[in-house]
């Protein structure tokens, strides 16, 4: 069975607050390389806009294994949730051409809670 | 909360609507002309193979604006099961395609007369062909209709949302711009349309419409003049001269538009942060006496561009409004300055190509029997520069 995981040490973070984290696999045949990559995307009524702000590539031979990451956050764009858009924050990681991936939410504004306009 | 989109659930039913058109005339070619004579070429292996009299042996053409294709057509007499048949056809093809020259080469090697084998079909006896061969066109049906179906399957996927989810990786920035942390300073605010660029721009516009409206004007009046009106046309094309004749009021607005006090704006802060408090001072060239009200408005809007069928639409919503002067006396209009906090739990400027958090002074300014003044100027909000904790 495949199993990739994302562990961060909270959910919710103030711009420019470093993110730190450990990704954990065990997978059925070595990955080679292993994808994380943070970045927020939009939702809502426009086409979705996205960017990815911070990549890291493990490159691994093992069927098992923890790497840990850290990366300061930027000043901007906060998380915020409007009447059109919505713009969210996220930690992907994945194996190559996206055979396993998983990924998590996170929240990046002033006080820690998604600006509400 | 974010709202759902209907219109991109309609978008969505005619992009299914599209797909399974595409998806479903290619499954129908594919089997009629493809792999049914596959399928068949394959059991023939398996039917009784008896004597045949040919009985007609010819090409067929059939033509049209891509040109003419052919196909030959052979039938023979036969008996199978004490039982006479006429009927069968060279193999299971039953496609036309070009080339004269094979199809005749094919009527040549089957005269009326000749006797020949046939494979006929044991559980139903009227099915018989003279050749079990795969058919050649098989081989150009199969991926040229192929293409249609991959389409046709990937449009209905992607509009249904059930295709695999992609990495991230595949588009890492889609066009947003970083909005900088870097102060400005004391700063002139740049309105977004100038009084100029409006009337140049109604100017363009008004010559276009005018004269592409005048052709159809001039054909109508050579019509009236050779004593053969053209009526349905001239009740038509009125719909766009009156169209034409606003666009002339509007390019004499905005002639007198010219005359008009400009305002001259400038900021203690050309790029403030959330929570700054900043200094508007406001100035205006020409006489200031002739407005009657003068408004001026703090504002933010989200913006969320998307596309439906072939257009592109841009949906404004306004989040955040401050009236930071509404003033009726000269007086009060001469004043000059005005101050206003930008909110500091409100979200900074945004662009990132679709989607768009945008900061703007508003000045408007109500003149009797006259064009108001109507005057936009972008402001680029900072996120706070401070290091939270």
């Amino acid at each position: 069975m495949n199993e990739l995981n994302i562990s961060i040490d909270k959910n919710s973070y103030q711009p420019r607050e470093q993110v730190q984290g450990s990704i954990r696999w065990q997978l059925i045949k070595p990955p080679k390389e292993i994808f994380l990559q943070i970045g927020w995307q939009t939702e809502g009524r426009g086409t979705q806009d996205n960017r990815v702000e911070y990549e890291q590539i493990f490159i691994t031979d093992s069927h098992s294994g923890t790497e840990n990451f850290y990366y300061e956050l930027p000043a901007s764009p906060y998380s915020f949730s409007g009447k059109l858009i919505e713009l969210n924050w996220f930690i992907v990681a994945y194996t190559k051409k996206g055979k396993v991936q998983t990924s998590t939410d996170i929240i990046v504004a002033p006080g820690r809670v998604a600006v509400t306009i | 909360m974010v709202k759902p989109d209907k219109s991109k659930k309609s978008g969505n039913i005619g992009l299914i609507l599209f797909g399974l058109v595409f998806f479903g005339l290619g499954s129908f070619f594919m089997w009629f002309m493809a792999l049914k004579p596959l399928v068949l070429s394959y059991q023939a292996d398996q039917w009784p193979l008896v004597a045949c009299t040919i009985t007609h042996s010819t090409v067929d053409s059939r033509s049209d604006s891509d040109g003419t294709t052919y196909k030959a057509i052979i039938n023979f007499s036969y008996q199978i099961n004490n039982q006479n048949y006429n009927g069968g056809s060279y193999n299971f093809n039953e496609a036309y395609s070009s080339g004269r020259s094979g199809k005749q080469s094919i009527a040549n090697q089957y005269r009326v007369g000749q006797v020949h084998e046939c494979w006929v079909n044991p559980e139903k006896p009227s099915q018989a062909v003279v050749s079990k061969d795969i058919p050649g066109i098989v081989w150009f049906i199969i991926p040229f209709t192929s293409v249609f179906i991959i389409i046709g399957a990937a449009v209905m996927l992607g509009s249904t949302g059930l295709f695999p989810g992609l990495p991230f990786s595949r588009s890492k920035n889609t066009g947003h711009k970083r909005v900088s942390l870097n102060q400005q300073g004391y700063t002139e605010l740049q309105a977004r349309y100038g009084v100029k660029k409006k009337l140049l721009g109604s100017i363009a516009i008004t010559l276009f419409w005018n004269g592409i409206v005048s052709i159809f004007v001039y054909n109508i009046w050579q019509s009236f003049n050779s004593g053969n009106p053209e009526w349905g046309l001239l009740i038509f094309i009125s719909i766009f001269v009156l169209a034409g004749f606003g666009l002339l009021l509007w390019v004499i607005y905005n002639l007198l538009s010219l005359s008009n006090p400009l305002p001259i704006l400038h900021s203690t802060e050309g790029s403030p942060e959330l929570g700054q408090e900043i200094q508007l001072t406001y100035t205006f060239t020409g006489n200031i006496k002739k407005i009657k009200q003068l408004t001026i408005v703090l504002e933010a809007c989200e913006k969320a561009t998307y596309t439906v069928g072939t257009d592109q639409r841009t949906d404004t919503n306004t989040f955040y409004k401050k009236e930071l002067l509404n003033a009726s006396s000269p007086s009060e209009h001469m004043r000059q300055y005005t101050k206003v906090t930008i909110p500091a739990d409100s979200m900074h400027s945004f662009s990132a190509g679709s989607n768009e958090i945008e900061w703007q002074i508003k000045v408007t300014g109500e003149i009797p029997y006259w064009p108001d003044i109507n005057y936009e100027y972008p402001i680029v909000i900072r996120p706070t520069s401070k290091k939270l904790r």
